[in-house]
C-alpha cells in the first residue's frame, strides 16, 4: 500500500498544550525517562568512582605488587589479584579516572572541532563548503585503526595526551558531516534570513543564531564522540599503544592479555575491565537515546494504546 | 522602459523605484545550462505613506522582487533607486546598514520567522543594536516595549519575556512587524505576512499595517496572492505574471476596469461567499509557467482567449491606459468596458 | 439524492493521550451524509476538523483514539469493524484525498505504478492499465502522464492525480482534507469545479474539510462550522451564509474582505482558539464572543434548532437571533490575536 495510508504522512495537528520548556524541566524529563535514568545512574557511579576511589577500596596504590599473585575472588580481593599480585578491583576503581577523563576530554575536543568545521561548511556554502567538506571527507575515509596505530607509534608511547590527540583527530569527522547536514536544512529558515536581512555578519549568525538551535544535536555528538573515545582508547591501550605503566582499564586488558589471564584462570582480570568499558559506553549511548526522546517527542515510545482495536 | 504616468506627477521623488529590474537564475548543471527568468523588466514605484500590493500566483516573481529590494539578491540587470539614488552606488557597511534599517522585511511563516532558542525580544533588541546605536540599554528596552505595543500586543513586557512557541501564529507575526518597526523604517517589505494565519486573525494584522501607515508614516509593499485582502489594505495594485509586471495602478481603478486579461481572470477567481458564483463552461485550467530561456512574446498568450498574432511575436511592455494605470498587453484598450465575466468577449477586444 | 444517509456519525469523540492526561480533540460531533451530497467542514487551526476526518476514515493512530460515539457507514458500524473488513471497504466504498500530493504520493514511483499498487492491493489487478487511463481522463489528465513521476507534474495536476486515485473503484464517499490549500487561486477554482462535475457524473458523496469558508460556499450543500472540537453550527450552506446563527460563524464570515461592493473596515475575531487541555467553562467561545452573557460562562450550550438554524449558542436557544445578527457590528475590545 503506497499512497493509501497517507494518514501517517500528514497526521492531524495535536491539540496545543501549555508548555514551559526551560529550566527544571530537563531534570523532570530525565527522571521520567527510563533510559535516561539508567544511563545517568551508571555514569554517576563511575563518576564517583573516579573522583573518590578511596570510598570503594582500601588499597591506595593499585600498581603496587603488594599481595599474593593470582588469588581467586575473596572478601579481601573482590575480584582476586593479578599475576603480579595487584588487587584487580582496586585497579578497576582507580582506572576509572583515566578512562573517564579520556572519554570526556577527547569527546569534547572532537565535538568542538566537528562543530567548527561542520556548521561553517553548512552555512558558508560555495567554495568554503567545498573546501571544508573535502577536508572532512579525507579524515572520514581514512581507515581509523591503522591511522591510530601509525600516529600513536610515531608520537611515541607515553602520555594520555597522545591518546587523546589521536582520538580527536580520528573522531571528529563523522560528527562534522552530521552537523553540516543539519545546518544545511536550517539554512533557509526564515529567522536566519531575517538575521541576514537585518544586516548581521556571517559569523555572528553562525554562532549566535544557528548554534543555539542545534544544542541537542551537539550534545548527541558529544555523547557519540565520548562513546567512540572510550572504546577506541581501550583498544589502543590494549594494543600497548598507551602507557602500559599507567592505570586504566585498557592497560589492564593489555597486561591481562600478555599474561594470558583467561588461559590461566584469571577470568576477572580480563573480563572486568572489558565489562566496565562496555558499561560506560552503554551509559553514553543510553543518554544519547534519552536526549533524543526528550527533545523530540515524536520518538517517544507510545504508551498505553487505549484504542478499541489497532490500526494496520 | 517605464513611461511617465499621465496626470499630475507626484511632487516628490518616489521612495523606491525600479527600472527594468531583472533577476535570472542559472539552473541545470554541466553542459545544459539554462536560465530561469524569475523577474524580467519590472518597473515598480512606491511612494511615501502608501501601501502597494504586489499580487500574483506562484512563479510570478513577486517574492523575488521583494528579495531584490531587500538586497538578498543582486539584480541581473536593471536598477533600484532608493530616494533617487541607485542602490548599486551604495558602498560600505554603514550605507548598507542604513538602507537595511529603512527597508526591512517581514516574512511569511510565523513558525520559522523567530529563532526558537531565544525569547521574542531577541530579534528586536539585536535590530536596535545594529541600526539605532544611539540608544543605550534603557533606551532599547523602552523602544522595544513601544513597538510591541504599537502592533497591538499587550502587556508588552510579559509578551517580550516569552519564547516563540508560547505565542500564537498571529502574535508571532505581530512580533515580526514590531521588529521591522523598531528601525523607524520608511518601507516595509511584507512577504505574504498573513497567508499562513487563520482567516479571523488576518484582519487584525492588516489593520495593524494600515495603522502603521497612518501613525508611523511607513509605506508597505504587501505581497500576496489574495486580491481581496489586497483590496482591503492597499492603495495601489501591481499584478505580476510569470516574471513580468502585467498591470499596475490605483486599486479601485484596477478592480473596476482591469485592462489585462490575467487581472480579469484573477478577479473572477476570487471567491466571494456573498456573491453568486460565476461558473462558466470554459474554466481556465492553466497554471503559471516556469520561465526558462523564454522566447519573445507575451507569456500569458497560451491561456489568453484574446491572444492575436502579435502576442506571439512581440513582448508587450507597460503602456499607459488610464490615470496612473498601466498594462502590458497588446489587445488592451484604454476605454474597455467595466469588468466583464471571464472569458471576455472577443468582439469587445478587437482593435 | 436519496433520503437515507450513507454515513451517520453520532456523538463522535476523539481523545489524545498526553502525559497530562487525555485531551479531547473532537467532542460529540454528529453528522449525516446523504448519497451524492457535498458536505463542507469549516474551521480554523486547532478546531479538530482534520482529527474528525481521520476518525471517520478510521485512520487514527496512537496517541489518538476514538473514545466514544459511532460511525455507521452504509449500515455497518466502522468503529467495531475488524481490520480485514475495513481493508475490504477501504477504497472500494470510501476513499481519502490528502492535503498535499507531494506528501502523499511516493516520489520514486511513477503515477501509473502507484495506481497499479492500489488496484493490486484491492485484488483488481487485471485491466489495471485500462482503468488507470480511464480515471486519468476523468480528471482531465492525458493518460500519457501515467508514466510521469510526481515531481514532473504541476501542483494542480498532482492533486488531480490524487483525486483520480481516489476514484479508482468509484467509491460512494470521498473524504478530502484541504486538497486545494497548496494550489494557486486559479488552480484551486478549477479543481473545485472539476470535483463538482465528477460528483454529478459519478454520484459520490464528498466530505470536504477546509479552513477557507469562501471556497466551499459555492460548492457544498451542507456546511458544518467547527470550533474547539465541537460543531457550533450546521445546516444548508446557503442558510448558514445568509443568516449565520452562531456568533463565531458570523465573525468568520465578516472576516472576509469583499472584492466587490463597498469597502468597510473589518474587525476579525480577537483572541485565539482555546487550549483544549483546559477549555473555557460553559460555552467554549465565550472569551471571544461579542455578545456574551453571564450564563454563557457557566452553561455549556447544546446544538439548538430554532427557525431553520442549528447552532450551539444560548442566544439561539432563547431564539434571540436578533442579538446574534448584531454580533458583527458590535466592536469587541482589541485583544492580542
Amino acid at each position: 500500500m503506497t499512497a493509501v495510508i497517507a494518514g501517517q504522512a500528514a497526521a492531524p495537528a495535536k491539540p496545543r498544550l501549555p508548555s514551559g520548556r526551560r529550566g527544571g524541566s530537563v531534570v523532570t524529563a530525565i527522571r521520567s525517562n527510563r533510559k535516561a535514568m539508567v544511563g545517568v545512574v551508571i555514569f554517576g557511579v563511575f563518576a564517583v568512582m573516579a573522583a573518590f576511589p578511596q570510598l570503594f577500596t582500601s588499597v591506595t596504590d593499585p600498581q603496587l605488587r603488594a599481595f599474593d599473585v593470582s588469588l581467586p575472588p575473596s572478601r579481601e580481593h573482590l575480584l582476586g589479584t593479578t599475576a603480579f599480585g595487584q588487587d584487580i578491583f582496586a585497579q578497576l576503581v582507580y582506572g576509572t579516572r583515566q578512562s573517564l577523563l579520556i572519554a570526556i576530554i577527547a569527546g569534547a575536543f572532537a565535538t568542538v572541532l566537528s562543530v567548527l568545521v561542520g556548521v561553517s561548511a553548512g552555512y558558508l556554502g560555495g567554495v568554503g563548503d567545498g573546501a571544508l567538506s573535502l577536508f572532512t571527507d579525507v579524515f572520514l575515509v581514512i581507515p581509523t585503526f591503522p591511522l591510530i596505530i601509525i600516529l600513536a607509534t610515531y608520537a611515541g608511547k607515553g602520555s594520555i595526551s597522545v591518546v587523546i590527540a589521536v582520538l580527536v583527530i580520528t573522531g571528529w569527522s563523522y560528527g562534522a558531516r552530521q552537523l553540516r547536514s543539519q545546518t544545511l536544512s536550517l539554512r533557509n529558515r526564515d529567522f536566519l534570513e531575517a538575521a541576514r536581512v537585518r544586516g548581521e555578519r556571517r559569523f555572528y549568525i553562525i554562532i549566535v543564531e544557528v548554534l543555539p538551535t542545534m544544542t541537542s544535536l551537539i550534545l548527541a555528538n558529544f555523547l557519540g564522540a565520548a562513546l567512540y573515545a572510550v572504546l577506541t582508547a581501550a583498544g589502543l591501550q590494549y594494543l600497548g599503544l598507551g602507557d602500559p605503566s599507567s592505570n586504566s582499564w585498557g592497560t589492564m586488558l593489555y597486561w591481562a592479555q600478555s599474561q594470558s589471564a583467561l588461559q590461566t584462570g584469571q577470568v576477572w582480570w580480563a573480563v572486568a575491565p572489558g565489562l566496565c568499558v562496555a558499561l560506560l559506553g552503554a551509559s553514553f549511548a543510553l543518554l544519547n537515546y534519552a536526549f533524543d526522546e526528550i527533545s523530540n517527542p515524536a520518538l517517544r515510545p507510545v504508551r498505553r494504546a487505549r484504542v478499541k482495536r489497532s490500526n494496520p | 522602459m517605464s513611461v511617465e504616468p499621465a496626470g499630475p506627477a507626484p511632487a516628490e521623488v518616489p521612495l523606491i523605484q525600479t527600472r527594468a529590474l531583472s533577476r535570472h537564475f542559472r539552473i541545470g548543471g554541466g553542459m545544459r545550462k539554462k536560465t530561469l527568468h524569475a523577474v524580467d523588466d519590472a518597473n515598480i514605484v512606491i511612494h511615501r505613506k502608501e501601501i502597494v500590493a504586489l499580487a500574483g500566483e506562484s512563479g510570478s516573481g513577486k517574492s523575488t522582487v521583494a528579495r531584490l529590494l531587500a538586497r538578498v539578491y543582486t539584480p541581473t540587470s536593471g536598477d533600484i533607486l532608493y530616494q533617487g539614488r541607485p542602490l548599486s552606488q551604495m558602498s560600505g557597511r554603514k550605507e548598507s546598514l542604513a538602507y537595511r534599517a529603512d527597508v526591512p522585511m517581514v516574512f511569511q511563516d510565523p513558525f520559522s520567522s523567530l529563532n526558537p532558542a531565544y525569547r521574542v525580544s531577541h530579534g528586536i533588541v539585536r535590530g536596535l543594536k545594529l541600526h539605532r546605536p544611539e540608544l543605550d540599554r534603557a533606551g532599547r528596552a523602552a523602544e522595544t516595549e513601544r513597538v510591541v505595543e504599537a502592533v497591538g500586543l499587550t502587556p508588552a513586557r510579559d509578551i517580550l519575556g516569552r519564547y516563540p512557541h508560547e505565542l500564537s501564529g498571529g502574535q508571532r507575526q505581530r512580533i515580526g512587524f514590531a521588529q521591522a518597526l523598531a528601525y523607524r523604517p520608511k518601507l516595509i517589505l511584507a512577504d505574504e505576512p498573513v497567508s499562513m494565519l487563520d482567516v479571523s486573525i488576518r484582519i487584525g494584522l492588516l489593520n495593524v499595517m494600515a495603522r502603521m501607515r497612518e501613525d508611523e508614516d511607513v509605506s508597505f509593499l504587501y505581497i500576496t496572492h489574495d486580491l481581496a485582502s489586497a483590496r482591503y489594505v492597499a492603495d495601489r495594485l501591481i499584478v505580476m505574471y510569470a516574471g513580468n509586471v502585467v498591470e499596475s495602478g490605483p486599486m479601485e481603478d484596477l478592480l473596476a476596469r482591469p485592462k489585462h486579461p490575467y487581472t480579469q481572470l484573477l478577479l473572477d477567481t476570487v471567491p466571494d461567499p456573498r456573491a453568486p458564483l460565476s461558473v462558466t463552461a470554459e474554466t481556465d485550467r492553466g497554471e503559471p509557467p516556469r520561465v526558462i530561456d523564454p522566447t519573445p512574446g507575451c507569456r500569458f498568450r497560451f491561456r489568453c482567449p484574446l491572444a492575436v498574432q502579435e502576442c506571439s511575436e512581440v513582448t508587450p511592455s507597460l503602456r499607459v491606459l488610464g490615470r496612473d494605470h498601466q498594462a502590458a498587453c497588446h489587445v488592451a484598450v484604454a476605454d474597455a468596458p467595466a469588468s466583464a465575466p471571464w472569458p471576455p468577449a472577443r468582439a469587445a477586444a478587437q482593435r | 439524492m436519496s433520503s437515507a444517509p450513507i454515513l451517520e456519525v453520532r456523538d463522535l469523540r476523539v481523545e489524545y493521550d498526553t502525559p497530562r492526561g487525555p485531551v479531547g480533540a473532537v467532542d460529540g460531533v454528529s453528522l449525516d451524509v446523504r448519497k451524492g451530497e457535498f458536505v463542507g467542514i469549516v474551521g480554523e487551526s486547532g478546531c479538530g476538523k482534520s482529527t474528525l476526518l481521520f476518525a471517520i476514515a478510521q485512520l487514527l493512530s496512537p496517541p489518538a483514539s476514538i473514545s466514544g460515539g459511532s460511525v455507521v457507514f452504509k449500515g455497518a458500524s466502522m468503529v467495531e469493524m475488524s481490520d480485514k473488513a475495513l481493508a475490504a471497504m477501504r477504497w472500494r466504498d470510501y476513499s481519502v484525498v490528502m492535503q498535499s500530493a507531494m506528501n502523499a504520493l511516493n516520489p520514486v514511483l511513477s503515477i501509473g505504478a502507484q495506481f497499479k499498487d492500489v488496484l493490486r492491493a484491492h485484488d483488481s489487478e487485471h485491466n489495471a492499465g485500462e482503468r488507470s487511463a480511464e480515471v486519468m481522463r476523468l480528471v482531465g489528465i492525458d493518460p500519457i502522464h501515467l508514466r510521469s513521476y510526481p515531481h514532473q507534474l504541476s501542483g494542480g495536476m498532482r492533486q488531480r492525480a490524487m483525486i483520480a486515485m481516489a476514484l479508482l473503484f468509484t467509491p460512494d464517499l470521498v473524504i478530502m482534507d484541504e486538497p486545494t490549500s497548496a494550489l494557486d487561486v486559479v488552480a484551486q477554482r478549477s479543481l473545485m469545479v472539476q470535483i463538482k462535475e465528477l460528483q454529478h457524473q459519478l454520484g459520490f458523496a464528498v466530505i470536504f474539510v477546509t479552513h477557507d469558508m469562501s471556497l466551499v460556499s459555492h460548492f457544498s450543500e451542507q456546511l458544518l462550522v467547527m470550533y474547539a472540537g465541537q460543531v457550533v453550527e450546521i445546516g444548508p450552506t446557503r442558510s448558514v451564509f445568509d443568516t449565520p446563527a452562531h456568533p463565531y460563524s458570523r465573525g468568520l464570515l465578516d472576516a472576509f474582505p469583499s472584492i466587490r461592493g463597498p469597502k468597510v473596515p473589518l474587525l476579525g475575531i480577537p483572541g485565539s482558539p482555546p487550549d483544549l487541555a483546559n477549555p473555557p467553562s460553559g460555552c467554549r467561545f465565550h472569551p471571544r464572543c461579542p455578545v456574551v452573557t453571564a450564563e454563557c460562562t457557566t452553561t455549556e450550550p447544546e446544538l439548538y434548532h430554532v427557525a431553520g438554524a442549528n447552532a450551539r449558542c444560548l442566544l439561539v436557544r432563547d431564539a434571540d437571533l436578533a442579538c446574534v445578527a448584531h454580533a458583527g457590528t458590535t466592536s469587541p475590545s482589541e485583544g492580542s490575536a
